[in-house]
């Protein structure tokens, strides 16, 4: 692997903000702090379950930058459509009938701006948030002031690409919004995306995203959200990725009354590994919060799932929910599951609960002594540990398209 | 002959609980068992079905002319055997309307007949949990999950009416019932009997064998049949209990 200094001079051209003098700066501070070394991936919290080869094996592949956006109207489909299939080419139908605003980081100095210097310090500290920092060459805005309830649907189809994303979601007064993230990587496309999601008051969004990317591509997708007064966040994440991914998500309630639930569901096999964490700050009273991740896995893969209440000491009345269970389906597959709360104020309901194990004996024989195999008794029990987090979720196409996708696994890596 | 089980003998974790046991049962038969707790009943039960925590030692079961303990656990209920469990096993999140039709289409799969799509299936269950007394809300809840002791067991023999099998072992079905909902579930098992060829009735009640009459009764202890009879034997055990039985 060249060192992250080369890689830099060489592809400056083709990073977002390079013109600019401070963020240049800023990046090159950034750089001098990363090494690669072992004992200093050893010691960073932000990567310990991280796969280190991804460093050694690829090649970050940068395309030139240009600004591309392309207008559609579709009249046969309400939704709103954004497809990405290059770091800065943006398909999009029906922002103007839905009133979308859709703006590019590129050539957008106080956007880039805003953007690289905003959360510095949670940033700084995070290995994978620095590369998207400094590598930064792709990103947008989305401004939705409309109220109507509304879907946004959002195809990432990189290929042979290296992305290093920021996309800013500014979700206004009481709106109401479905936000679909279908992630589809291949030919070694290594795509690093962070979202930011800021909710004025009284919003509401349904966050569901899908990773879905080959064998040879990384996916490393992270979120900061925001939630001001009488909001609600609903996050799912379905992965069922071929490859390794990582999925860090960050919610900070900052009103009162208003709620964050961070959900993942999460399938593994081979030498995968999947690295999730989540992370819940109470800063304001009277609100709920629940990070649930379930993960099923086969072969040799590895997975890990680090969630985490704060609860500031003004912050009574909160409500705060953990789960991470596992399937375990071989001896060589591995969960490594650590919850964690900090609470400060002594009016609250927090708990936690972790369980991994494998299928329970006695219910697998119950299914096969009224006439199933085997493999479909194993199947029906899988669907029934993820089915709660489906259940709740109100997208029908999200919902058949996880469905779909979970049985196809089921069916490749059963036995 | 349906079932032969011929001085079978099964340990677990290396106590012997069936002691050269033997019992056959003839199409058409009902055969109740009776005996103390801890007798073995249930090990037998779990043994015809295939439980693999136990462990067979010497013996021999044929089942329809089938070396039963050479299928495995699903292919016996495919050959027709089907066991009401005395603790149906809760299942949350598998509701059982997809997973019994799965059951009865692998069943239709292996006997090469036609196997039942959502549509015509859910009509069967609905017509078979009413005459079970069962609401069409119970059909959409998971498996005896959060279930009354009474529902789980009326779960079971909805189960048994669908998968309609040669042989029904219904253990302990009658305990946790009420009085209305054992008069349903007898009514059933009467009516399957002319479907279903033949039922291993376990209790520890004569009043159930007022209602299904059995052909057979039999006292088991201590892993073996000790004595057969008729009805007259289950009145015997109401009176005096099982002590003079060795
Ligand atoms: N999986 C097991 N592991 C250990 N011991 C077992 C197991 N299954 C059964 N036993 C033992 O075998 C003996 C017979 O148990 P079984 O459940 O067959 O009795 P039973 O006749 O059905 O009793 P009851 O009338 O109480 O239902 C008991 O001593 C029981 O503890
Ligand atoms: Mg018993």
């Amino acid at each position: 692997m060249e060192n992250f200094q080369d890689i830099y001079l060489k592809n400056k051209s083709n990073l977002l903000g390079y013109k600019y003098s401070n963020i240049d700066l800023f990046k090159q501070k950034l750089l001098n702090k990363i090494k690669i070394d072992s004992k200093y991936f050893n010691k960073d919290e932000s990567i310990k379950h991280l796969d280190k080869g991804f460093l050694n094996n690829f090649i970050f592949k940068f395309d030139k930058l240009k600004n591309n956006i392309i207008h559609a109207e579709n009249n046969n489909i309400e939704n709103s459509i954004l497809n990405i299939s290059d770091t800065t080419l943006y398909e999009l139908t029906n922002f103007k009938k839905n009133k979308i605003i859709f703006n590019t980081l590129y050539d957008n100095l106080d956007l880039i701006d805003k953007l690289i210097l905003k959360d510095k310090k949670a940033i700084s500290s995070d290995f994978i948030l620095n590369l998207n920092t400094i590598f930064l060459n792709s990103g947008f805005e989305i401004i939705i002031q409309n109220n109507d309830s509304q879907l946004l649907t959002i195809n990432h189809e990189y290929s042979d690409k290296a992305i290093f994303a920021k996309n800013y979601f500014r979700i206004g007064k009481n709106v109401s919004i479905t936000i679909i993230e279908n992630i589809n990587s291949k030919n070694k496309s290594y795509n690093n995306l962070l979202n930011f999601f800021d909710l004025d008051e009284g919003s509401n969004v349904n966050h569901y995203v899908l990773h879905n990317s080959n064998e040879d591509s990384l996916s490393k997708v992270t979120s900061f959200i925001n939630c001001s007064e009488k909001t609600s966040f609903n996050q799912c994440v379905f992965n069922i990725s071929s490859s390794n991914t990582r999925n860090h998500h960050y919610g900070n309630l900052n009103g009162q009354n208003s709620e964050i639930n961070l959900r993942g569901i999460f399938f593994g096999a081979r030498e995968q590994i999947i690295d999730n964490k989540t992370e819940i700050n109470h800063f304001f009273p009277n609100c709920s919060s629940n990070q649930t991740y379930k993960g099923i896995l086969g072969e040799n893969a590895k997975a890990s799932y680090l969630s985490k209440t704060y609860v500031k000491d003004i912050a009574q009345k909160t409500q705060g929910y953990q789960l991470s269970k596992g399937i375990i389906l071989s001896d060589k597959a591995s969960f490594y599951s650590k919850p964690e709360l900090k609470i400060y104020a002594d009016d609250v309901k927090c708990s936690h609960g972790s369980t991994i194990s494998s299928f329970d004996k006695n219910q697998i024989f119950y299914l096969r002594s009224r006439g199933l195999s085997k493999k479909l008794s194993k199947s029906f029990l899988i669907k029934s540990f993820y089915n709660d987090i489906i259940d709740s979720l109100d997208n029908k196409n999200y919902v058949n398209d996880v469905r779909v996708n979970a049985d196809n696994w089921i069916k490749k890596n059963l036995n | 002959m349906l079932l032969d089980i011929k001085n079978l003998s099964v340990s677990v974790e290396d106590k012997t609980i069936l002691k050269d046991f033997s019992l056959s049962v003839d199409e058409g038969e009902i055969h109740a068992i009776m005996g103390p707790n801890g007798s073995g009943k249930s090990t037998l039960a779990n043994v015809l079905a295939g439980n693999e925590t136990y462990e067979i030692e010497n013996g021999n079961i044929i089942f329809n002319q089938k070396n039963f303990l050479e299928l495995n656990i699903e292919e016996r209920s495919q050959e027709g055997l089907f066991l009401a469990f005395q603790y149906p096993i809760e299942i949350p999140g598998v509701s059982i309307t997809p997973f019994l039709r799965s059951a009865i289409n692998s069943k239709l799969k292996y006997k090469k007949e036609k196997e039942f799509d959502s549509l015509e299936f859910a009509k069967l269950i609905r017509s078979k949990a009413k005459e079970l007394n069962i609401p069409n809300e119970m059909l959409s809840r998971s498996l005896n999950s959060g279930f009354s002791g009474g529902e789980k067991k009326r779960y079971e023999i909805l189960q048994m009416s669908i998968l309609k099998p040669k042989l029904a072992i219904l253990d302990e079905t009658d305990s946790g019932l009420d009085i209305d909902a054992l008069k349903i579930v007898t009514d059933s098992v009467n009516r399957l009997k002319k479907e279903i060829s033949s039922f291993i009735i376990i209790t520890h009640y004569e009043r159930l064998l007022d209602l299904i009459t059995p052909d057979k009764v039999h006292i088991m202890k201590n892993g073996k049949i000790v004595e057969s009879g008729t009805k007259s034997l289950a009145r015997k055990i109401e009176e005096s209990g099982y002590q003079s039985f060795e």
